[in-house]
């Protein structure tokens, strides 16, 4: 099973330009838009064993710009169906 | 073209992120389908944030955040997850009983036969105080309430208590000790308006994260808006301080008295204020005065404060100014930090000594509020009065009108409430240690995994001696794999009643799917329980509603006075905040204030009126610094605290049922500072073994580099590698909360 996840960045004041280059930097991760100043709206496609829980831990723990990730969607792909 | 289920999933989780930047949490519905969506809590904290239920083929598939509740729409990732728990493989669906050393599976007459046959023997053979209930603050006001009113009024014990004992009995007993009345006076709107935030052992970034994003929401669209936190650990909570004060675990007493001294000495006290609402005490009395207060405090200038505490006095100084700035709202808030402490209680009355002497208190902004764990702890076990000195709302047992009134209210013989207060949580399992408490009756928690030293309470629990019945939405836990009897309880969204949150705000919680198997809500069992005990009559209620309307002539008149939330108003709004005495009247957002609060009179010539105490006054308590009972020596020489993560919660039942967060931390690991593990000669990812005077246990490192030196974090969520086997049992005197959050180690190469 392969996870699709949406979810939205909260990052201190200013800085989601900067937090939204980097995120699109990492594997499977595409950002969809934001406010322009402190919130972005990404989508995270992870191949088996991939775990939302575990990427937002990832990302909280290397960017002391971000805030929050607040998931809104978690979905799963079935293998046969991709 | 052809759409994959893939391209599918990932339009729908744009579509639900992007509309999230607007509203978030709402898309999921349009994401997934046809569902019909009922009104409800989520099942984890004590923030209480509104959702809806989406219910596909009679299965919980999906939640999405109520955008009309106090959360905004906004949800943390396990609440998000809660459809996951709820068809998880562990879910507990039939009755157990231990034969010859094992479960086996029986029926619910024979089980139910059992265990009213066992606690009626025991109650007749060594009296009422043989038998006892554990509780918890994730169960529904109603089945708290049946539970409480049958074991008080019906077996006539008060060995009634439950797990918020363990997580906010400090925060009741300070709130009782200065204001006369528990419960916070202000709510979640103060964030909104607060200029200086006091987060003091509090990581809520991880325990209340939705919480925490309107605190850094509020920071950055205020203006000048401070945040200090105070924690021996840099959390993530830090990362939006703008003044973190790290300390010596177990100082922070002698930090809250340098900040009040800067506030006198500095002038920043608001004389007035004081004049007028405040008395001063020391012990249990409220008979010093301002010039013992300025006396004792004489002993706690900064760099004196600093000195104990291991911090910097420049820092106390400025976490005292900003706190106290003139015009400038300022809100503390606070959680396992101060109350998981020997001097849990003390440690609250000098949070709310701040406020008390600087007068802000019930302004907009101004107030402090101690968070909550459980979704219920508040509404179901604090207010209900489930814990072993109290009876319902605000009635104490110790008190002879108050049992009188109870009396009269339940309709049973007066004497019938025994005098004596029962045993609280570690108290009660030491009675079971002893032999003394022969049957105990567990809901919805898991003290075998739970409770502080928890080896010497496992032994208890599973002794030949005692008998004990865990009703479970889950098994194995680590305590119904200790139980005699395991009854299959229905789990949240398969049941109905009403959970009261960290602001007085009560909910309601509707029933949207069946539960699975044979498990039943917990209402339904005690009722039966108290049917086959022979008390049917005091507890008649055939559906939570008919309880919940004797919930609220039990609450009328009192300072609780929510009589006029009646259960199709619960079903309407999105959360009610008590005192609501009356049908029409709109809930009370800031407690004391006139105007807000309908229990201060229109005509009250203050603002304010503290009316839970003598004279109207609130009381600033004398306290002096204390250490732990435990600190570092020789054999012992790092520090213990333990805590969460913002991935799991409590002992992880539900949380490990989750595929997304089973992956993630569900192992407890040994949080040490780079120079401890050098020292120690480890790296990350070694094993090391702590112990402590009571017990061992196994983790791998992982190295905080923010960390304090000399202090090592274990989080409580591992079903395996239990940090309460190390923990101390220890308890405050007054509110008989342990002290999970400071221990003696030693740290060894596993």
């Amino acid at each position: 099973m392969s996870l699709v996840a949406g979810f939205v960045v909260e990052t201190l004041p200013g800085a989601a330009e900067r937090v939204a280059a980097r995120l699109s930097r990492l594997p499977g991760i595409s950002v969809e838009g934001g406010d322009g100043n402190r919130r972005l709206a990404a989508v995270w496609t992870a191949g088996r064993g991939g775990s939302m829980a575990e990427l937002a831990e990832q990302l909280l723990a290397s960017d002391p710009d971000l805030l929050g990730i607040y998931p809104t969607f978690v979905g799963n792909g079935a293998d046969e169906e991709e | 073209m052809k759409v994959t289920r893939r391209d599918f999933l990932r339009t729908s989780a744009a579509a639900s992120a992007l509309a999230a930047l607007g509203s978030p949490c709402r898309a999921l519905a349009e994401a997934t389908g046809p569902v019909t969506w009922t009104k409800s809590v989520c099942r984890y904290c004590g923030t209480g944030c509104g959702l809806y239920v989406g219910v596909k083929n009679g299965k919980v598939t999906a939640v999405q955040g109520d955008g009309d509740n106090h959360n905004a729409g906004f949800l943390c990732l396990k609440g998000l997850l809660l459809p996951e728990i709820m068809a998880a493989p562990d879910r507990h669906l039939h009755p157990l009983v231990r034969r010859n050393g094992k479960l086996v599976r029986v029926s619910w007459e024979e089980a139910m036969g059992l265990v009213a046959s066992r606690f009626k023997e025991a109650a007749e053979k060594f009296g009422p105080d043989a038998v006892g209930f554990y509780g918890s603050g994730q169960a529904l006001t109603e089945e708290s309430y049946v539970a409480n009113k049958l074991f008080r009024a019906g077996l006539r014990t008060n060995n009634v208590d439950g797990n918020p004992r363990l997580c906010m009995a400090s925060a009741a007993a300070g709130y009782l000790s200065t204001y006369g009345k528990d419960e916070p006076m202000g709510c979640y709107e103060d964030i909104d308006h607060a200029d200086v935030f006091l987060i003091v052992g509090a990581n809520m970034a991880e325990a209340h994260p939705v919480l925490f994003r309107r605190v850094a929401r509020r920071r950055e669209q205020g203006k000048g808006v401070k945040v200090i936190v105070l924690d021996p650990r840099r959390t993530p909570t830090s990362r939006i301080a703008d003044l973190h004060l790290s300390f010596t675990p177990g100082t922070d007493l002698a930090i809250l008295n340098a900040m009040a001294h800067v506030l006198l000495a500095e002038g920043m006290a608001d004389e007035e204020f004081v004049r007028a609402h405040v008395a001063f005490g020391e012990g249990t009395e409220a008979n010093k005065s301002l010039d013992d207060y300025r006396k004792l405090l004489a002993d706690y200038a900064p760099a004196r404060a600093a000195e104990i505490a291991g911090c910097r006095a420049e820092d106390i100084v400025t976490a005292a100014r900003w706190f106290g700035e003139q015009g400038r709202a300022a809100m503390s808030m606070w959680t396992q930090g101060l109350n998981q402490r020997t001097r849990g209680v003390w440690a609250n009355n000098l949070v709310h000594n701040l406020h008390l002497l600087t007068g802000k208190i019930g302004l907009p902004g101004s107030t402090p509020f101690s968070l909550t764990g459980q979704p219920n702890a508040c509404g179901g076990v604090r207010d209900g009065g489930a814990l072993a000195h109290l009876l319902p709302y605000g009635r104490l047992v110790a008190n002879e009108k108050h049992r009188e009134e109870m009396e009269r209210l339940w309709g049973v013989p007066a004497g019938t409430l025994a005098p004596k207060p029962g045993l609280a949580a570690v108290d009660l399992f030491r009675s079971l240690e002893e032999g003394k408490l022969k049957c105990l009756y567990v809901m919805c928690t898991n003290p075998g995994q739970s409770l502080p030293n928890v080896d010497r309470y496992r032994k208890a629990m599973a002794g030949d001696g005692s008998f004990l019945v865990v009703s479970e939405a889950f098994h194995p836990t680590r305590t119904s794999e200790l139980a005699d009897v395991v009854l299959p309880a229905a789990l949240w969204a398969e049941k109905e009643g009403v959970y009261g949150c960290a602001e007085r705000r009560y909910q309601l919680l509707q029933k949207a799917v069946e539960p699975p198997g044979e498990a039943r809500p917990d209402f339904d069992i005690l009722c039966e329980l108290a049917g086959r005990l022979g008390h049917g009559k005091l507890i008649p209620f055939k559906t939570p509603e008919e309880a919940w309307n004797e919930i609220l002539r039990v609450a009328k008149g009192t300072p609780y006075d929510f009589s006029g939330m009646t259960r199709e108003r619960l079903r309407q709004a999105h959360g009610l905040l008590w005192p609501l005495p009356a049908a029409g009247h709109p809930g009370t957002r800031r407690r004391y204030v006139r105007g807000e609060d309908p229990l201060v009179p229109a005509a009250h010539p203050q603002r304010i009126q503290f009316y839970g105490r003598p004279g109207a006054r609130a009381v600033v308590w004398l306290r002096p610094q204390k250490s732990p009972e435990e600190v570092p020596d020789a054999v012992y020489p790092l520090y213990l605290t333990t805590g969460r993560v913002i991935e799991h919660w409590h002992t992880g039942t539900m949380t490990r049922n989750c595929r997304e967060l089973r992956h993630a931390r569900a192992e407890a690991t040994a949080e040490m500072h780079p120079q401890d593990a050098a020292r120690l000669g480890v790296e990350g990812g070694d094993p090391v073994r702590i112990t402590s005077r009571r017990g061992q246990e196994t983790f791998r490192v992982s190295l905080a580099e923010g960390g304090r030196p000399g202090v090592v974090f274990v989080h409580m969520h591992d079903d395996r590698r239990l940090c309460n086997r190390i923990t101390i049992d220890a308890v405050d005197p007054v509110s008989r909360q342990p002290e999970y959050k400071i221990c003696a180690v030693k740290v060894e190469k596993a």
